[in-house]
């Protein structure tokens, strides 16, 4: 089937590669030796991991009485963090899968690697509740009654704490498989180009021994789209139900029937942010400026304004309805927000998610890779400092005055988050030198759009260069 | 520019005659049926009202969001359905003359208890007082003419782009198409926002759901894909678009239907859980007057039943999505939902207004859906009306070879 593109799409690769050229550069980053830019980045993250686990070590064996939570704040960092990485993990599924069933092209050059973030992510996530317990090996055997003065205590199927267990050990399971599926076919040529005995036995392993015969992509592209269509529904999903940890309590602040599509949009939001920081260094230090153009750029800076803005109108909207409503504790929640002890974190989080990404109205920015950089830090501080004015701010002051308190974190819940960042980045520096960390078996059937075809007859005054019209 | 040239079909559109006699007919059902629901009373005249105002508003506000976002995230597929959206925006000038009436049953009526509220020295009193800068009904006037606004001259600034570029096949047009839609996807959020709360919404003006925006938005998504399938398949089956429009253009509305109603479903059911759940008297009055007596199988069977189930089971199949026939039994599901919903939205109040009746149930729904006929056919004969207007195909949008060479 002939493709037929309009004359103002912009090829999605530039440099006039061809399909060797793309195996060549995606490949080669991962054959030769590592840049010493590489080096420097793997080991400071791996120390920085380092001084997390130790931390987290140091705080099971001595307690959580280490964490500066109290009676009142009974959430602090803890959970701050969790729902902060979960919300990083939601970008690799959604241009994974949303942006596949909405035929979104460009996906394939920053899919890949915006997957495996989104596992790391979850991974980090997933770690704070479990140091949470105080006494984490009990997680493992969650489903079994918790040992209790009072005798066994079954898990809650009415909690949404448990939803969320559910939740997001499904999200983890499918986001694997989906990028694990993904990562055959290029896994397979890795194979095939390999040299050692060792890289052979372990890439052909990982590919199943794929041939790349008309049955395997068959199967591969039925199976892709399948999952993509149960990934999808998961997108929302776990956010959601992230949000409903806060929403289906009577407190004022975190009660609120907006929070679940508000918290998918704040966790796409955060993911594309995250993606940003990510990929613009990759592109930067891997030379992968030819396939991470500046349309992916400028296409991922509009998703951030649009997310931005949505999560800036619930804001909008929170504000309205707690003055709307007439209940003076919802009324007292919001003041106490903007103007109470912990209005420096409200304000920090209104300009870094709200006014910071309207700057991105301009093209000239959306294409500058340096302001990308900085905006996209913004929107991380910011996203993270929204969870914690939810969490933190709707708790230190309740309905009783007499149990208000403040909340300090103590260096071993900064350590802990610190070194959640190491984890994180650690894993990412491991994996962009193990895998193939551009999808280059898509990015060679995108490689049509915007180029000409002989079959079709240009008009003589339809040369307008695209990039005028990419205005938006 | 395209290398396939689509002939053997009429470029214009001229609205049949049997067409335009059936919206005449509808809009005689509909001047009847009002007029009956009068004798029970203003209240029960102004749901029926209100409900087909907003429920027929939604098609050009949907179709103005189309078109945006068609322009923003650059699509290339819609552009030999898109007529029919451009169509359907024309709409909006007749919509203000509906909403009229809406903004003189503010001004004097009792239909929105808020507008003139009665002190009885209670909790129930002080709360309304309470609201009173938002709402009272010379500024919701004001806003009224704020909405329409901006929702009519976005409309014209986009249909006006696409006609100037039927005559020169310039680029910039589709430029500053993308330049009104930028802007206008954020005016539209925050307007189709306070216009919920402002019209459904405050008809029970204690309650409160931070979700209602966003739950108003799905249903006028919903109903707004349904719509445009629905045009396309008449379209077809008078003899219209039979070359260029084919079973892949029809297998995107589907998926956006499927996915709408969906999210529709989504979003219903986290505020009606989230109320539920945590059982805070201001928000359960609302679930309330519709959790007890024969409103509950509407609410909650019906409602979800046809709006979610029943199209999602119809277009999930592949298949189905790209048969017009089933596309076009999903879409009038779709349309029979949204009236359901907002029917249960706005007729059951958890708090009945002084004098008047608790009416709009039971016999009188028939009425009620008879008035939602005559505002339907305005809407169609306007609609319908304006497609005569510019040809069917916008043969020099760039995009245009990508739409009619769409292969799913």
């Amino acid at each position: 089937m002939a493709h037929h593109y309009s004359e103002l799409r912009m090829p999605l690769v530039h440099g006039g590669k061809t399909m060797h050229d793309i195996t060549n550069d995606v490949c080669g980053s991962i054959e030769g030796k590592p840049s010493m830019l590489w080096w420097i980045g793997w080991m400071v993250s791996g120390l920085v991991a380092l001084m997390g686990v130790l931390t987290i070590g140091f705080q099971i064996y001595k307690g959580i009485g280490t964490w500066g939570l109290n009676k009142t704040v009974g959430w602090g960092f803890d959970i701050t963090n969790f729902v902060f990485w979960i919300g990083i993990g939601h970008a690799g599924t959604l241009i994974s899968a949303v942006l596949f069933l909405f035929r979104q092209k460009w996906r394939t050059s920053i899919n890949r690697s915006a997957e495996a973030m989104t596992l790391f992510a979850v991974m980090c996530a997933g770690l704070f509740p479990l140091i949470h317990m105080g006494r984490p090996w009990i997680g493992f055997l969650w489903a079994a009654p918790y040992p209790n003065l009072r005798g066994p205590l079954w898990v809650n199927i009415r909690s949404p704490l448990l939803w969320d267990v559910f939740a997001i050990s499904t999200y983890f399971s499918i986001s694997l498989v989906f990028w694990y599926i993904g990562l055959i076919p290029d896994l397979a040529t890795v194979r095939d180009r390999a040299k050692h005995w060792a890289r052979k036995f372990f890439y052909g392993t990982l590919s199943m021994g794929w041939r790349g015969s008309v049955r395997h992509w068959n199967h591969y592209e039925t199976s892709y789209m399948i999952f993509a269509g149960l990934a999808t529904p998961l997108v929302f999903s776990v956010h959601s139900i992230v949000s409903m940890d806060f929403a289906t309590s009577v407190l004022p602040g975190w009660h609120t029937t907006i929070f679940p599509p508000y918290f998918v949009a704040g966790a796409i939001f955060s993911g594309f942010a995250m993606v940003l920081t990510l990929l613009l260094i990759a592109r930067e230090t891997m030379n992968l400026k030819q396939y991470i153009t500046e349309d992916h750029l400028e296409n991922m800076g509009k998703v951030i304004i649009l997310t931005g803005s949505m999560v800036g109108l619930a804001y909008g909207t929170e504000m309205f309805m707690a003055w709307y409503s007439g209940s003076m504790y919802e009324q007292y929640a919001f003041i106490n927000r903007a103007t109470g002890p912990f209005a420096w974190s409200y304000w920090i989080m209104v300009s870094c998610n709200v006014i910071s990404p309207q700057t991105l109205w301009f093209r000239k920015l959306r294409r500058s890779p340096i302001f990308l950089f900085i905006m996209s830090i913004f929107v991380n501080i910011g996203m993270w400092f929204e969870r914690f004015v939810i969490i933190v701010t709707s708790l230190h002051r309740d309905y009783l005055p007499s149990s208000w308190a403040h909340y300090y974190p103590t260096h071993v819940e900064i350590m802990e988050l610190i070194g959640s960042f190491g984890i994180f980045f650690f894993l990412f520096f491991c994996f962009i030198r193990l895998l193939p960390g551009i999808a280059f078996g898509e990015v060679k059937g995108v490689m049509k759009m915007g180029q000409k075809h002989k079959h079709e007859e240009k008009p003589g005054n339809d040369q307008t260069p695209a990039a005028e019209v990419s205005h938006a | 520019m395209a290398t396939v040239t689509v002939m053997d079909e009429p470029e214009h559109f001229s609205f049949p005659v049997l067409a335009k006699l059936a919206s005449f007919g509808m809009m005689v059902v509909g001047l009847v049926a009002f007029g009956l629901t009068w004798i029970g009373g203003v209240e029960l005249a102004m749901t029926g009202w209100v409900i087909a105002a907003w429920y027929c508003l939604g098609f050009p506000l949907f179709a103005t969001l189309f078109l945006s976002i068609s322009h923003l995230s650059s699509s290339g597929w819609h552009v030999v359905i898109k007529r029919v959206p451009e169509a359907m925006t024309r709409y909006l000038p007749v919509a203000a003359g509906t909403f009229v009436l809406i903004a003189l049953a503010a001004l004097f009526s009792n239909f929105y208890e808020w507008a003139h509220p009665v002190d009885h020295g209670d909790l129930h009193s002080e709360l309304l007082a309470g609201k009173r800068a938002w709402l009272n009904p010379s500024s919701f006037v004001i806003r009224m003419a704020i909405y329409f606004g901006i929702w009519i001259a976005a409309s014209w600034a986009l249909v006006r782009a696409s006609r100037k570029q039927d005559v020169d096949g310039d680029v910039k047009h589709t430029t500053t198409g993308r330049r009104v839609a930028a802007p206008y996807a954020a005016l539209f959020a925050i307007t189709v926002t306070f216009a919920s709360i402002d019209y459904i919404m405050s008809v029970e003006p204690t309650w409160f759901s931070t979700m209602f925006g966003v739950y108003q938005f799905a249903g006028i998504m919903e109903s707004g894909f349904a719509m445009l399938a629905l045009l396309l398949i008449f379209l077809q089956q008078t003899g219209y678009l039979r070359k260029s429009v084919n079973e892949n253009h029809y297998h995107n509305v589907g998926i956006w239907l499927l996915a709408s109603a969906t999210f529709w479903a989504y979003i219903w059911f986290c505020q009606f859980m989230l109320i539920w759940y945590s059982n805070i008297p201001e928000e359960t009055q609302h679930y309330l007057a519709r959790w007890e007596g024969p409103w509950f199988w509407v609410s909650f069977g019906l409602n979800p039943l046809i709006n979610w189930v029943i199209p999602f089971l119809i277009l999930l199949p592949r298949p189905n999505k790209r048969n017009p026939k089933m596309l076009a039994i999903a879409a009038c599901f779709a349309l029979g939902g949204r009236f359901i919903d907002l029917w249960q939205l706005v007729a059951p109040r958890s708090h009945p207004v002084d004098g008047i009746p608790h009416a709009a149930a039971g016999v009188w729904t028939v009425v009620v859906v008879g008035t939602l006929v005559g505002v339907l056919g305005l809407f169609l004969f306007v609609t319908l009306k304006a497609l005569e207007k510019a040809p069917l195909l916008a043969k020099k949008d760039p995009y245009y070879v990508e739409s009619v060479h769409h292969h799913l």
